[in-house]
């Protein structure tokens, strides 16, 4: 794994549009391709047999987790453990989720954190970096290869859902009020047009509850009864409507059992089922227990905030407005460093299957939401 | 390499955002606000119902030769977080129907991960 320099497109910008990547400098700089990272395939081979193998333990401590009821350390509140069991009982399918892993190629990757609920910059790992790819590196270097089939995979995983509802159901898209999860919803909505399916936007604030029919409907009072969501589990059950999610008919992606995923008490908790497992840390529920430099982290933070690193002497806490729930204890690895930055990577899931990665780049060790992204090949 | 699976995609194609699709995709305004662009007047009447809310783009070349042309719907702002895409332009709410009862967390945050 190595960082090259580059001298970006001259197009780089018309070319991200021509996506509809239109948050390309999102703070900034947040698409930069003045730097490419390059793998060997046996890195990425790693970094696919890790992907796979994380996923096949997540499922196995999602079914342990519902087995023995082991919701309250995940904060999870107590009328949602019977809808996220039956959930899981039926294996209601998933779209997809991304490991974030520190990883250099000189050893396994390391399992930081899965984000399995609302995972974004898939526009970017699914489309900008392959025209990158095209246009930047393939025609001089016609064997170069991108660990990226995500596109593909995405309208296929979006065929094989459709068909466990009704041809004439739509399937109705939210997220919140940012430009940057609207861009990733619109590409989702994108891929599952192609695969059919009747895909609709509404504004969050839109959706509507019908109490005499215990049903949710959209503005024009049309039933939403298959929902995606770019919108945290744990922030739409705290919210007036949530406990109607558990009453009311609909199907929403991605499914309950995923809250448990998503949750970074996850963390201790495949520790505790895969003790010294090479591509996990170790983690605990408790302070004290790791001998050396630690992270703590909330179970349920988002985009690094309030991430406290604690190395040496040293401590770096991300500020933010999480951990009242509770917080896990992990241990530290360093996050590989190329040049000034620090560099994670995305590992994607879709459905099943590892599909791609992404690399972010940050001047900070704790990857926050104003990560550059950085495009990748192999050879 | 030669003999190895290839791990990209083989190929990609939108057809709801990104310029080429021009199926109902979003563009920045020069204003900073996003906008839904269709291939044609009805694609964007589906969505919008109202030919006040579809406007006409027309490319032009140095020449001044058309490049293409398209429709955008309405300025997507946040001032106009209480339409919906892909549905209509007015909600019909009756007696039985509240409206609100989720987002309020992402008015503070992002969801994203």
């Amino acid at each position: 794994m190595e960082r090259e320099l580059r001298t970006p497109r001259s197009n780089w910008r018309e070319d991200c549009e021509a996506a509809g990547f239109l948050f390309h400098s999102i703070d900034g700089t947040y698409w930069d391709e003045s730097r490419a990272y390059r793998f060997t395939w046996q890195e990425v081979d790693q970094l696919e047999a890790a992907a796979a193998e994380l996923h096949a333990r997540c499922l196995h401590a999602v079914d342990h987790i519902v087995r023995n009821g082991r919701y309250d350390q995940l904060a999870i509140p107590a009328a949602w453990h019977r809808r996220i069991a039956d959930s899981w009982a039926k294996r209601e399918p998933s779209l997809y989720g991304r490991f974030d892993f520190a990883f250099d190629g000189s050893g396994p990757p390391k399992l930081l954190e899965y984000n399995a609920d609302t995972p974004t910059a898939l526009l970017e790992a699914s489309v900008v970096q392959w025209r990158w790819l095209e246009q930047a590196i393939r025609p001089g270097n016609a064997d170069a290869d991108q660990f990226n089939s995500l596109h593909e995979k995405l309208i296929a995983n979006w065929r094989a859902l459709a068909v466990t509802w009704s041809a004439s159901t739509p399937v109705h898209f939210t997220c919140a009020d940012s430009e940057e999860d609207r861009g990733n919803l619109d590409y989702l909505r994108d891929v599952a047009l192609q695969a059919g399916v009747d895909a609709r936007y509404i504004v969050i604030d839109d959706i509507g509850y019908d109490s005499a029919n215990d049903r949710f409907v959209d503005a024009d009072n049309v039933e939403i009864s298959v929902l995606f969501k770019l919108y945290p589990w744990e922030w739409m059950v705290r919210e007036e409507f949530g406990a109607h999610l558990l009453t009311a008919r609909i199907r929403v992606i991605e499914p309950a059992w995923k809250m448990l995923l998503s949750n970074k008490g996850i963390l201790p908790i495949l520790w505790e089922l895969n003790p010294d497992h090479r591509n996990l840390l170790p983690a605990y529920f408790e302070p004290g227990r790791i001998a050396g430099d630690y992270v703590v982290k909330p179970l349920l933070s988002r985009e690094g905030e309030n991430v406290e690193l604690h190395r040496g002497s040293e401590t770096l806490a991300a500020p933010g407005a999480y951990g009242g729930e509770g917080r896990i204890w992990q241990a530290y690895t360093d996050i590989p460093r190329f040049g000034d930055d620090y560099a994670t990577l995305g590992a994607w899931i879709i459905g099943d299957a590892p599909a791609g990665v992404g690399v972010r780049e940050d001047a900070s060790p704790i990857t926050r939401n104003t990560s550059r992204f950085v495009p990748h090949y192999f050879v | 390499m030669a003999d190895r699976p290839r791990k990209r995609s083989a190929s990609i194609t939108l057809v709801l955002i990104g310029a080429a699709a021009l199926a109902g995709c979003s563009q920045e305004t020069p204003s900073g606000s996003a906008r839904a662009m269709y291939s044609t007047k009805d694609d964007c009447l589906r969505d919008w119902r109202d030919p006040a809310e579809c406007e006409e783009v027309v490319e032009r070349d140095q020449s001044g030769a058309t490049r293409r042309s398209y429709y955008v719907g309405p300025s997507r702002s946040s001032s106009s977080t209480s339409r919906s895409w892909g549905s209509s332009s007015s909600s019909h709410s009756s007696g039985t129907v509240s409206r609100g009862g989720f987002g309020s967390s992402g008015h503070s945050h992002s969801s994203a991960s």
